[in-house]
């Protein structure tokens, strides 16, 4: 099937030439600054390396907020998590990963999670649970290294959910940000 | 009768409905909260506001006779904003609890609210503060805050459960639902207040956190708790049931249930249940397959000569079950023997509650098994009887004669029990058929009055657990005279070649709410 996706080249575009230079000097400005951009860091350790690529896992990738790692629950000032086991996040879930047992608590908000599991090997990091969660309570993080030889450690249980909220601050700024009162 | 307009729609109508039962027997639907079709009207919600021609006012729906010629509009921009702006004075006092409401899901002002589009309030100042989960009655828990004031649960403890427990104290805004100083909502119906409160203001204490209730699956089924068979659904997710809920059946329980009847589903899921046959061997109850447990009760059966052998029915057996058992003993046994039951008994009430307390004496009666009442059950076990084959564990229900009875049958050579739950009986027993509950097989009852209804499998059965149809052909199978079928269908179309009084029924005809049999 052909898409019109209604794109109009300009005459620059179409005698095609230059921008094809553009492309190559883009490509070889890339290749030649990872041949010999270690070498200021070779003769001088505090230099840091121009290359692109990276040395993991001794080097970490510092993730943007808008990445989806691995769900979590926001743990508040108060060391309870802020989940109210409402169940959105249940049934909004693709994947059906999620599920929780609501129990009653003492505390004002009254209910809460008594179990919560994310089981990550299902999970396919859409974003919908943090999306639809009403109270903030679950959120993605900028974890991704979650893969594991058995299956059954794949399950999270609630204390391994648990994210206290200063670690997460970037991503709820974030969403609140994004997913905001009127921003529909 | 009136000729009315709704909509544009020239329609029929009895005389003396209102405009709201007019426009839902029409399929018009009109939002509204204190209506309730088996309450008396109160009109309190204004909800329900739709256009009159010539009524200079927008008006009531529920509190509106029809006439003849009116002309009524339901969905024009005048109503949309009146109702939109009623919308916004209930939401004024009511909390954004949805996320840990127990209603959310079954809400209707969440649903009302979400139709009308009302996304954020006007209301400026301090909502109303309220006792937030106050316990008003040993199993209803009330929300100050949530409640709109419809006054649903007043009119019901007045009209229905005559109790009169409840009222709304104080005026205007301070308005509150309690109940009389002394007292708490503790009538044998108090749950139906939960049912027909449209917010979330009072819910069930057993329910409350369990679920959400877009998870439930419902599963249309009868009540076991008495003689009167209340319509029920049954709310269950992933094998394990939450909660009762009654369903509307003009015939026999209007739209109510008994608390009593709600937690029948407790049975289900206890420790005690029996989930693998066994047999006894030596002194000690062993499990085995089911069919070595036929083998044995085969055997044993043959060795003992048939007017030595008796048999006790189950009151809370379906009536296929009562048939099947019928045929097993008097075709397979060949005992001559009547089958006596016993049923359990409870202090009844002109509402619902009957004095029978099973789901099926009046099936069982019609089968030709004899029922007696608890006091009754040392006349049926004495005598010359060898061996006992009993259904369900009522014979031991009464504390006076339990331990007379336990000693009686321990002397038996053979005694088979087919039940759900583990208990003395079982315990003496030479071999325990493990057995279903009411949500765990299909078939029909028949109430007190003999409406027969269908009650349907909700959830399986534990382990090796069986339904007792499935169980009685494995015993007729190692007699070697198995049944023709134990398909419940086919069972009752055989009942109804049989027995005279149930000749008008057969699955298709029941539907949801049943039939009357013969009599």
């Amino acid at each position: 099937m052909i898409v019109n996706r209604n794109i109009t080249m300009t005459w620059w575009e179409r005698i095609y030439l230059p921008e094809i230079f553009r492309g190559i000097s883009v490509t070889s400005n890339h290749f030649f600054r990872n041949l010999i951009g270690f070498i200021p860091a070779l003769l001088n350790k505090d230099k840091k390396r121009k290359i692109f690529t990276l040395y993991y896992p001794d080097e970490k990738v510092e993730f943007p907020p808008a990445y989806r790692g691995r769900p979590v629950l926001v743990v508040d000032e108060n060391g309870t998590e802020r989940c109210v086991a409402c169940g959105l996040c249940e049934i909004v879930c693709p994947a059906k990963c999620i599920e929780i047992q609501p129990d009653e608590t003492e505390l004002e908000k009254e209910r809460y999670p008594k179990s919560f599991s994310i089981n990550m090997a299902r999970c396919i990091f859409c974003g919908f649970c943090e999306e639809v969660c009403p109270k903030e309570a679950i959120v993605m993080s900028d974890e991704c290294e979650i893969a594991d030889l058995d299956r059954n450690k794949m399950f999270y249980k609630k204390d391994q959910l648990l994210i206290s909220k200063n670690k997460l601050q970037k991503r709820l700024n974030y969403i609140k940000e994004i997913y905001g009162k009127w921003n529909y | 009768m009136p000729t009315f307009t709704i909509n544009g729609k020239e329609v029929k109508t009895e005389a003396g409905k209102t405009i709201l039962q007019a426009a839902v027997a029409n399929g018009v639907r009109i939002p509204h909260f204190c209506y309730h079709p088996h309450l008396s009207i109160d009109g309190c919600c204004r909800m329900c506001l739709v256009e009159v021609e010539k009524i200079p006012k927008l008006t009531i729906a529920c509190n509106t006779p029809v006439t003849e010629g009116m002309v009524v509009r339901t969905n024009t921009e005048k109503v949309l904003k009146a109702r939109k702006g009623v919308m916004e004075f209930q939401l004024i006092n009511h909390p954004l609890d949805c996320p840990i409401c127990d209603q959310a899901g079954e809400c209707k002002l969440q649903q009302y609210t979400f139709e009308h589009g009302i996304t954020h309030s006007r209301f400026r100042e301090e909502k109303r503060p309220g006792r937030k989960r106050f316990k008003i009655g040993p199993r209803v828990v009330f929300d100050e805050e949530r409640c709109i004031l419809c006054r649903r649960c007043v009119r019901f403890c007045r009209e229905v459960s005559k109790t009169g427990e409840l009222a709304v104290f104080s005026r205007g805004d301070k308005s509150i639902i309690n109940t009389y100083p002394g007292i708490s909502l503790d009538n044998k119906y108090s749950l139906n207040t939960v049912d027909i409160c449209p917010v979330g203001a009072l819910t069930n204490a057993d329910f409350r956190f369990q679920v959400r209730v877009w998870f439930l699956e419902e599963t249309k089924a009868v009540c076991p708790g008495c003689s009167n068979n209340c319509s029920i659904r049954i709310c269950h997710r992933r094998g394990k049931v939450y909660r009762l809920l009654p369903r509307k059946n003009m015939d026999v329980n209007k739209v109510w249930m008994c608390d009593n009847g709600r937690i029948t589903h407790k049975q289900i899921e206890t420790s005690n249940r029996l989930t693998v046959p066994l047999v006894k061997k030596g002194n000690k109850l062993e499990e085995v397959s089911w069919n070595e447990a036929f083998d044995t009760i085969a055997k044993g059966i043959q060795k003992i000569k048939n007017n030595e052998i008796g048999a006790i029915g189950s009151p809370h057996a379906t009536n296929e079950e009562c048939y099947l058992f019928n045929k097993l003993i008097k075709n397979v046994f060949n005992i001559k023997n009547d089958i006596e039951c016993i049923v359990p008994s409870w202090e009844a009430d002109d509402l619902l509650i009957k004095k029978e307390k099973a789901a099926n004496p009046q099936g069982a009666r019609e089968f030709g098994v004899k029922t007696n009442d608890t006091s009754s059950v040392k006349k049926i076990i004495k005598g010359n009887l060898k061996a006992l084959y009993i259904i369900g564990n009522d014979i031991i229900d009464n504390s006076n004669t339990k331990q007379d009875v336990l000693q009686t049958l321990s002397k038996l050579d053979f005694l088979v029990v087919q039940d759900t739950h583990n208990s003395d009986l079982s315990s003496i027993a030479n071999v325990v058929l493990p057995s279903a509950t009411f949500a765990e097989k299909e078939g029909t009852f028949t109430n007190i009055n003999g409406f027969v209804q269908k009650t349907n499998r909700a959830v399986p059965c534990p382990a090796k657990a069986k339904p007792d149809l499935e169980i009685l052909s494995g015993v007729a199978k190692a007699m070697g005279r198995p049944f023709e079928t134990i398909e419940p269908d086919k069972v009752m179309d055989e009942i109804s070649k049989n027995v005279k009084s149930f000749k008008n029924i057969c699955y298709e005809k029941l539907g949801e709410t049943g039939i009357k049999i013969n009599n």
